[in-house]
């Protein structure tokens, strides 16, 4: 019992952790990278293999010096858009970052055109 | 006059409105998009694991204008179990399978090779789960073929069937 | 047996309920008001016939077999029967029933034809969820291979504060409804006015505030359950709770209006529409399994179409008659600049606009992967870019508004105070900008506005001289003041922050900036329904030392591991350690979080401080 517990409760191997500053970038990074097989978790808050494997990967290419842009680019081209929590602005995602200035200009509007000014 | 209007556009707006949330809920599957069907594969570095050969293996030089599968397991993946007579019958076809062996230790997979049988022309040791990022997969088991250019046409999440099976077959023999 | 008993109990509910439905047309209003009474009676007495199967563990019901087990703690049996879905709708009908009897008991002052046309709609209403109820959604399902043993709760929600986290968040979704019902009514009966506002708004700071409770509830489950170290994800489950929360904000405001000068009567009717079908998208989102959400714990989506269908029916049916009903003249008078009324309008515009960016950061994603099978994510990212510059803005007008006055424009002679204001924030910046080694603009915005709230509002509290006064103004400068305390500390807290995840094996040490954490020990004990595994770290940091207890939990029914984390809180920040499980490996290491996540107490107290802004706008109502 004791064994089959620690079995599952222990985790694959990482190798030592040597420096804060890949660190915090790696959670940085991991933040605004998608789980994509956990509903809705960012890659940072989870612990699925898929996760963990990202993670590493993250911290490995950080290692050899590649850059934050690098590694989202290269996630991209594996996993697609839907990887990155941290919504890009291109043609797909106009819309959902010009509506609600949008909005908020026209409803300016309407209120001025209900105002009197002394 | 201008109530008339108002109903109108009442009903014109709750039409289109449901209509599109119907939609979206009628065609929602969870399906996993898949980035990297239609790109060229990155060459799979890791250590054969197999009789075959002791060697780094790079893809890209092997196969020569052929197709082949790639399909990434586990001996501690149940619905590989499942799966796998599927992949003994596809080696039967003279088709070749590279087997992905994911976060796995040697002497575990040998016995499930042994136990099930090894459909595998060549298995590749993925011990982080790097080979499995390259190709864009998930978890395990997946499957992907390859054509003739390198190109991953298809890509199969979860474990192979019948259906599955024939499809396969199908786009393999096309 | 027993599920031929709860189905009689709710379908006698509905005939009781038809039957009132048609006394009301008959114009027989005591037999109306009887029979309703009579069928609201009936649907409580199923809920609690229910609960008594959960605690008799009678898993020839669906429902019980398949979300309860007979070794569960009796105070989870019985939380399992509205911890899914079958239950929660009938904990919903019962809910909208009590709205209901609530209203009844407590108008008997006011107008007959309104009164009863209010409680007609009421009933329509309950009838609508309880048909869905009984035909698509029943409670009382019966199993005929009549199992012995149940297939237990989902662990993770076995926790003190999910028992009434969902009850609280549906006594504030359904107190709309009520809403909705007087809205219409009133509307048809020609009451809808000044003395129709002052009425209602009081139903409307009822539910706002169980839904401010609920949201708070959810919000710290999510902090001690999840063991991510956050309190809101922007996830899209706690998404759809906000956005009745964000409209009825904008309700309470816009009645405000309303009260004082029988004006903005179409756009009350129509955020209190929407306020009551924002809550059921909720529950549409949350059923019909569209999202990706780490809360989907059960859905379906064929229950979600039926779903859609009664809110679009109650939408539509509702535009009906507030098209056809509403004939104001006075509505195009126009606004002096700059007072309060014109105050108010920004707000309403802010609030709106932030519900917009909610609804559209949670739908545009899956709209988009309808349409282009395109797949993209938005999380905190968005909305954090978006919202922040927005929420400064919203603060100053917060701070500014409650000092201007009605119909005038008296803004210059509050300049002076406005700007009094601004340099004690401005001071206060400067003092807290000086602790950190680096600030950055969010902060020093973020601090500065919700100073100026703060002081701004603690100037409103100082000036009000007697105690009537005080009663008065209480509800809106407690909510006020903890609005701004709430973004003061959101601000600080994820300025301040640190997290870190490392591996790690029995006594070994991690070291990390000025922090050493060891992993001490851990011990294996068995309980009724859970193994748990349970470790003992020692955190030193600045020559403090405290320890730390994370623990893992296997339950057996159903069997599924969870992680159990360890805090200590203090004054100023918690120390929070949760470790992990998911993998099988060879090595034997841990996987460890750890995090200093700062000013929480403040953000959980400036909620509350809220809550009692609301609560206190009840007690001391005119």
């Amino acid at each position: 019992m004791k064994y089959f517990l620690i079995t599952i409760i222990f985790l694959f191997s990482f190798e030592t952790f040597a420096d804060d500053k890949i660190n915090s970038k790696v959670i940085e990074i991991s933040k605004n990278l998608r789980c994509l097989v956990c509903q809705g978790q960012s890659i940072n808050d989870s612990d699925s293999d898929f996760a963990l494997d990202v993670k590493k990967l993250v911290k490995k290419n950080l290692e050899e010096g590649k850059t934050d842009k690098e590694i989202y680019s290269y996630l991209k081209l594996k996993y697609g858009d839907w990887i990155l929590y941290k919504t890009p602005f291109n043609l797909r995602t106009i819309l959902l970052w010009l509506l609600p200035i949008i909005i908020i200009l026209f409803g300016m509007k309407l209120i001025f055109r209900r105002t009197k000014f002394e | 006059m201008k109530k008339n209007k108002k109903l109108f556009f009442l009903f014109i707006t709750t039409l289109v409105v449901s209509t599109i949330f119907v939609f979206v809920v009628l065609t929602n599957q969870k399906h996993l998009p898949s980035a990297t069907i239609g790109t060229i594969i990155e060459p799979l570095n890791g250590y054969l694991v197999t009789d075959i050969k002791q060697e780094k293996i790079l893809l890209n030089r092997k196969f020569k204008n052929e197709k082949f599968i790639i399909n990434i397991f586990s001996s501690w993946c149940v619905p590989c179990r499942e799966e796998h007579k599927y992949l003994l019958k596809l080696k039967n076809n003279n088709i070749k399978v590279v087997g992905i062996n994911y976060k796995d230790n040697k002497r575990n997979m040998s016995i499930f090779l042994k136990e099930l049988g090894n459909p595998y022309y060549a298995i590749v040791n993925d011990k982080d789960g790097y080979q499995s990022i390259k190709l864009g997969a998930f978890g395990v088991p997946e499957t992907f073929i390859i054509d003739e250019n390198k190109k991953i046409v298809l890509k199969q999440i979860g474990p192979i069937d019948d259906s599955v099976y024939y499809k396969f077959l199908k786009v393999i023999a096309k | 047996m027993t599920n031929i008993i709860g189905n009689l109990l709710i379908f006698f509910s509905l005939s009781s309920s038809f039957a009132s439905v048609y006394f009301y047309f008959k114009k027989k209003f005591s037999l109306f008001l009887k029979s309703y009474l009579l069928s609201c009676l009936l649907c409580f007495s199923s809920f609690l016939f229910l609960i008594y199967c959960f605690v008799i563990s009678d898993f020839s019901i669906s429902a019980v077999y398949q979300n309860s087990h007979s070794t569960k703690p009796l105070i989870y049996k019985i939380a399992g029967s509205w911890g899914n879905h079958e239950g929660s709708m009938l904990l919903f009908v019962c809910i909208i029933a009590i709205y209901g009897s609530l209203f009844f008991y407590s108008s008997k002052n006011i107008e007959t034809n309104f009164r009863n046309l209010t409680i007609f709609f009421q009933n329509i209403l309950k009838i609508i969820f309880l048909l869905y109820l009984f035909f698509l959604s029943n409670p009382f399902d019966y199993i005929f291979s009549n199992p012995t043993e149940g297939l237990g709760l989902n662990p993770i929600l076995q926790d003190p504060l999910l028992l009434i986290h969902p009850p609280f968040l549906y006594f504030g979704y359904i107190g709309f409804s009520l809403v909705l019902s007087l809205v219409l009514s009133g509307l048809i009966k020609n009451f809808f006015d000044k003395e129709w506002a002052s009425l209602s708004k009081n139903w409307v700071i009822v539910s706002w505030v169980f839904l401010t409770i609920g949201i708070l509830l959810g919000s710290i489950w999510a902090y001690y359950e999840l063991g991510w170290g956050g309190y809101w994800f922007w996830d899209p489950v706690e998404n759809a709770s906000l956005m009745p929360w964000i409209l009825s904000v904008a309700l309470i405001h816009s009645m405000l209006i309303m009260e004082k000068n029988n004006t903005f009567k179409s756009w009350t009717a129509l955020l209190a529409i929407f306020t009551f079908s924002l809550s059921l998208f909720g529950t549409f989102l949350v059923r019909s399994g569209i999202l990706n959400s780490v809360h989907t714990f059960a859905n379906d989506p064929e229950r979600g179409l039926f779903i859609l269908g009664i809110i679009i029916f109650i939408i539509f049916f509702s535009l009906l008659i507030f098209i056809l009903k509403t004939n104001f003249t006075d509505e195009k008078k126009n606004v002096v600049f700059l007072s309060k009324e014109n105050f108010l309008m920004y707000n309403n515009l802010f609030l709106i606009f932030f519900l917009l960016v909610v609804i559209i950061g949670t739908l545009y994603p899956i709209v988009l992967a309808t349409f282009s099978n395109e797949n993209i994510s938005v999380g905190p990212f968005y909305y954090n870019t978006i919202l922040a510059p927005f929420v400064f803005i919203f603060l100053f007008l917060m701070g500014t508004g409650p000092m201007m006055k009605w119909y005038k424009n008296e803004f210059k002679s509050k300049v002076s105070l406005i700007v009094s204001a601004g340099l004690i924030s401005l001071i206060l910046v400067l003092v807290s900008s000086y602790i950190p080694k680096k600030i950055n603009i969010i902060y020093v915005l973020g601090l500065f506005f919700s100073f100026y709230l703060i002081s701004a509002t603690i100037y409103e509290i100082a000036l009000c001289n007697t105690l009537i006064k005080i009663k008065q103004n209480l509800g809106r400068n407690l909510s006020h003041l903890g609005f701004g305390l709430l973004i003061m500390s959101i601000t600080l807290n994820s300025f301040f922050s640190k997290e870190y995840n490392f591996m790690i094996n029995l006594n070994e040490k991690f070291t990390s900036d000025d922090i050493e954490i060891l992993f001490e020990d851990f011990k294996i004990t068995k309980q009724s329904n859970f193994d748990q595994f349970s470790t003992k770290f020692k955190i030193s940091k600045d020559k403090e030392t405290i320890i730390l207890r994370p623990s893992i939990r296997k339950y057996n029914q159903p069997e599924q591991l969870t992680s159990e984390i360890s805090i200590k809180n203090t004054l100023l920040k918690d120390f929070y350690l949760a470790i992990n499980y998911s993998s099988i490996g060879e090595r034997r290491l841990i996987g460890a979080r750890y995090y200093e996540n700062f000013f929480i107490l403040g953000i959980w107290i400036s909620s509350l401080i809220i809550i009692f802004g609301g609560v206190s706008r009840l007690v001391f109502r005119k």
